[in-house]
C-alpha cells in the first residue's frame, strides 16, 4: 500500500521537523514547508493527499495558503491546527472548505485519525507508541 | 497516576522550557501502564503554556531535565511530584518510573 503524502506546512521549523519525523515513522510520507513558497512547490512537485497548516495568528492568514493549496489541487484535504487565539480562524478555515480542524497543543494520535479519515483509509489508531 | 514525561529526540528533553514534545502515559499501579503513551506536540517552546497543560491534564509526575525553580514550587504547591534532573531516553526513564527507580537526578544507561 502506497503511504498517504502529507504536507506540514508552519514558519516554525522545528514544528514541523518534529512532526513530519514522527509521521514518517507512523508510515506517512511526510514532508516539511516552512514558507509559503516551499509550500507551493512542494505541492507542485509531491502532489500531496493531506496539507497540514498551522495557523498562528488570530487573522487566519494561513487560510490565504489554503486557498492557494486548493485552487492548485482542488482533492486536497486540508486539516488546519490553530493555536491557542486563532480558533476562529480554524472556524473559517472549516467554512471554507477545511476538513479538519485540531486545536494545538496537537496530539498525534488525534492528527493521525484524522488523517486517515480524510483520505478515507482504513482504521483508525488507538495506540500511540508501540514502545514506551 | 498520569505522567509527564518532556520529550527531544527521543530523549528526556535537558530543559522543561525547551521542550516542544510531551509524552503522557498513565500507570495502572501494577508496575505496568493502563493505557498506551500519548505523544503531544507543543505549537512552540514555552515553558507557561507547558505548565497549563499539565495542569490541566491532571498530570500527577513530571519527569524532566533541567526546570526553573519557579515552576519546581508550583508543580509542588499543586502537588505534582518533579522528577527532575535525569538524563537519558524518556522510554527507559518511564520504564524505572513504574518500576519505582527513578530518582531525581538518574542518569540512564542510554546517556552514557
Amino acid at each position: 500500500m502506497q503511504a498517504i503524502k502529507v504536507l506540514i506546512v508552519d514558519k516554525e521549523m522545528e514544528f514541523t521537523s518534529i512532526l513530519t519525523d514522527r509521521l514518517c515513522s507512523w508510515g506517512f510520507a511526510a514532508t516539511a514547508a516552512n514558507s509559503v513558497e516551499e509550500a507551493l512547490a512542494a505541492q507542485a512537485a509531491l502532489a500531496p493527499e493531506v496539507a497540514v497548516l498551522v495557523l498562528r495568528d488570530r487573522e487566519g492568514r494561513g487560510l490565504d495558503l489554503m486557498s492557494l493549496l486548493q485552487a492548485g489541487n482542488p482533492a486536497v484535504q486540508i486539516i488546519l491546527l490553530p493555536c491557542k487565539g486563532a480558533a476562529i480562524a480554524g472556524m473559517r478555515g472549516m467554512e471554507r472548505g477545511a476538513a479538519d480542524c485540531i486545536p494545538l497543543p496537537l496530539e498525534l494520535g488525534v492528527l493521525i485519525n484524522s488523517i486517515r479519515k480524510v483520505t478515507g483509509s482504513s482504521h483508525s489508531i488507538e495506540i500511540e507508541e508501540s514502545d514506551p | 497516576m498520569k505522567i509527564l514525561l518532556t520529550v527531544q529526540e527521543n530523549s528526556i528533553a535537558p530543559r522543561f522550557d525547551q521542550a516542544t514534545e510531551v509524552m503522557i502515559a498513565e500507570d495502572d499501579g501494577r508496575k505496568g501502564l493502563a493505557a498506551e503513551p500519548r505523544t503531544i506536540i507543543l505549537p512552540h517552546r514555552s515553558a507557561e503554556e507547558l505548565s497549563d497543560l499539565i495542569v490541566k491534564e491532571g498530570v500527577q509526575c513530571v519527569i524532566c531535565g533541567g526546570i526553573e525553580e519557579s515552576f519546581h514550587k508550583f508543580f509542588t504547591w499543586k502537588k505534582i511530584t518533579v522528577i527532575d534532573g535525569v538524563i537519558g531516553g524518556h522510554a527507559e526513564a518511564l520504564q524505572h518510573f513504574l518500576a519505582g527507580e527513578l530518582q531525581p537526578g538518574t542518569v540512564l544507561s542510554s546517556a552514557r
